[in-house]
């Protein structure tokens, strides 16, 4: 417990004022009645210093969740104690980050009993994805009802994860380029799995558990039963964060081109990877600290904390291209892209000419809400539509497809057009 | 092989909002503070039967200042106007009655320990319910505590209703010495716990 230094208030001077005014007044014009005027502020005045504390409370917070998807609530439990009574306490939170009180909450005052700890709780939602912050709480403490008064910071500190708001996600099963060993994704190649290929005639090396005994018995000579084999892909999500646009409110109201992606992030990485694939991350405002492709759920944690440090930001075209160039030749790219930045566009570019496969998922919201600073902004806006409108266009040129975001099914048909494009026979140079 | 459905598939809306941001939010418990605050400066400034200009001008600035930013002087104004108001109404020897000395009494009285809690609320902040009741509950003690004490002052004015008004400053003299005592008391005090931390 901290002993705090305690400052007279106003209503201390006040008080103190209006009773020596009165009584020397009612002394000099012989008048009983300014006595009687000056004895109730006098009496709670004397009264309420005489029983006045020294010393301040101690406080703890503690939100009743520490991971909130976006725009769900919790309780923010506070409980104050301490060895004094303290007439009356401001408590004023320090929120960081996106995390928000809509039933106030923030500036409370109350007071604390030296019987039982003081204990209240209020609702805390987060607002969009990210981190939230408890960083403290200001505490202004009253005491001798309000004549003195004594601040100080008290340490309360604590962090909330939001999770973007993932919607359920699904792909078709195509992927242009399976590999590995084992996965949901059917190959093009026969071998162990589950998917029907047709039934043939026993060959050797075929395994005896194989054999179709219905067919054998059938036609007299031993068939087996030919799969495809299962194999799993290898996806990169490449975060465009070079440019946010757009207001982020959270997840009801209006959301950025970053919110967008984030969110379409965090669903393609979660398909993916409940399918058993192996799926990387590179962020472009980070372009030197990729996460490497692996499988497994404890890749997915480590992808959703990656995404929530998203933060708007360019490294530069050269350390752009030098990332994207280290990304495997046989991985599906998805470039989650509001498609704002043309050093991004001209890297993306370059990969495709490198032979990636490559899908751009266009993140920029349906509805933007741009702030109005001046009477330029309308027209500013219309040409930067214009230029992403040609940057789309050139990635069409390179044969890189552009889909809007627009939830579950989204990339279906682009998957099934690029599975067809690699398994049609090519010329190699 | 066409796989590229490269424009988007919808028309974008674009809003363009004004670049502010909403005010706070007032509290329910907050404004009934200043409400009070008003009611009773609205008593002070009626219950004296007289009134001038100067002093009535200095209660309705005080009481503005006193609602608006309650840590500052205002609640000072406030109450040096309606006292003055209260103590020019009268002049010298004046003995008003009972019915309009207590009424305008507890209206200074709330006032003044209104204001007190409005500087520890801004118009934004939450009051807790166990605040308002401990507020409630030490108000009302102080006034059962003064409500012995100006009997008293009655008292000692019916015993001394005479051609002398020596007891009368005698006990005013007594106050105003207890006052400046117990203040020093106070102040040394707590000097000196400081000191100690």
């Amino acid at each position: 417990m901290s002993r705090p230094t305690w400052t007279p208030t106003p209503a201390l001077s006040t008080a103190f004022g209006a009773i020596a005014f009165l009584c020397l007044l009612a002394i000099a014009l012989n008048r009983p009645d300014l006595v009687v005027v000056a004895v109730p502020i006098g009496t709670l005045a004397l009264l309420a210093l005489l029983r006045r504390s020294y010393q301040l409370p101690s406080l703890s917070i503690r939100p009743g969740a520490g991971t909130l998807l976006e725009g769900e609530s919790t309780d923010l439990h506070w409980q104050i104690s301490g060895p004094e009574p303290i007439d009356a306490l401001q408590l004023r939170l320090r929120l960081r980050g996106f995390l928000d009180q809509p039933d106030g909450g923030r500036l409370v005052a109350t007071t604390l009993d030296n019987v039982k700890p003081t204990t209240f709780s209020y609702r805390l939602i987060s607002t969009r994805w990210g981190r939230g912050y408890l960083d403290g709480v200001v505490v202004q403490a009253y005491t001798a009802m309000g004549l003195l008064h004594a601040e100080t910071i008290l340490p309360a500190s604590g962090t909330v994860r939001v999770l973007p708001l993932r919607e359920g996600f699904t792909a078709v099963d195509a992927v242009p380029i399976a590999a590995g060993v084992v996965g949901l994704h059917r190959s093009r190649r026969t071998g162990d799995g589950i998917d029907l290929a047709g039934i043939r005639p026993f060959a050797a090396g075929d395994r005896l558990h194989r054999i179709n005994w219905p067919v054998s018995t059938r036609t007299g000579t031993l068939h087996v039963t030919n799969t495809y084999s299962d194999r799993d892909a290898e996806v990169v999500l490449v975060l465009d964060t070079s440019v946010e646009i757009g207001e982020s409110n959270g997840a009801d109201r209006s959301s950025s081109s970053l919110d967008q992606a984030i969110r379409a992030a965090g669903s393609i990485a979660e398909h993916y990877l409940r399918n058993g694939d192996r799926l990387g991350l590179l962020d472009l405002s980070r372009p030197g600290r990729p996460i490497r492709t692996r499988a497994g759920r404890g890749q997915l944690d480590r992808l959703i904390e990656i995404l929530l440090e998203a933060r708007p930001g360019f490294a530069g075209a050269a350390a752009t291209e030098r990332a994207l160039s280290r990304i495997s030749a046989n991985a599906l790219v998805i470039v989650l892209s509001p498609l704002l930045s043309e050093e991004v566009g001209q890297s993306l570019a370059g990969l495709t000419r490198a032979g990636r496969t490559m899908i751009v998922v266009d993140t920029l919201p349906d509805r933007i809400e741009v702030p109005e600073l001046g009477p330029w902004t309308q027209l500013a806006w219309r040409v930067q539509m214009l230029r992403r409108d040609n940057l789309a266009a050139s990635l069409a040129a390179h044969g890189v497809p552009v889909v809007p975001w627009l939830g579950s099914g989204s990339l279906d048909a682009v998957l099934l057009g690029l599975s067809r494009m690699a398994g049609a026979p090519r010329a190699r140079r | 092989m066409t796989l590229i459905p490269s424009k988007p598939a919808r028309p974008r809306t674009i809003a363009f909002v004004p670049n502010w941001r909403d005010g706070r939010d007032w509290q329910a418990s907050a404004i009934a503070v200043r409400l009070v605050q008003v009611i009773a400066g609205v008593a002070v400034f009626l219950l004296p039967q007289h009134h001038h200009t100067i002093c009535d001008l200095l209660l309705i600035l005080g009481l503005a200042v006193a609602v608006i930013s309650p840590a500052r002087n205002g609640p000072g104004l406030a109450l040096i106007g309606g006292l003055s108001s209260w103590v020019f109404s009268g002049g010298v020897d004046h003995h008003p009655p009972l019915d309009r000395v207590l009424p305008f009494a507890l209206a200074v009285f709330v006032l003044w320990s209104a204001t007190a809690l409005a500087a520890i609320a801004p118009l934004d902040c939450i009051i807790r319910p166990e605040l308002r009741r401990h507020w409630l509950r030490q108000s009302g003690l102080g006034v059962l505590a003064s409500a012995v004490l100006i009997g008293l002052v009655y008292a000692v004015d019916a015993v001394t209703s005479g051609p002398t008004t020596a007891p009368l400053q005698f006990a005013g003299t007594l106050g105003v010495l207890a006052v400046v005592a117990v203040g020093a008391v106070l102040f040394t005090r707590m000097s000196r716990s400081e000191d100690d931390s």
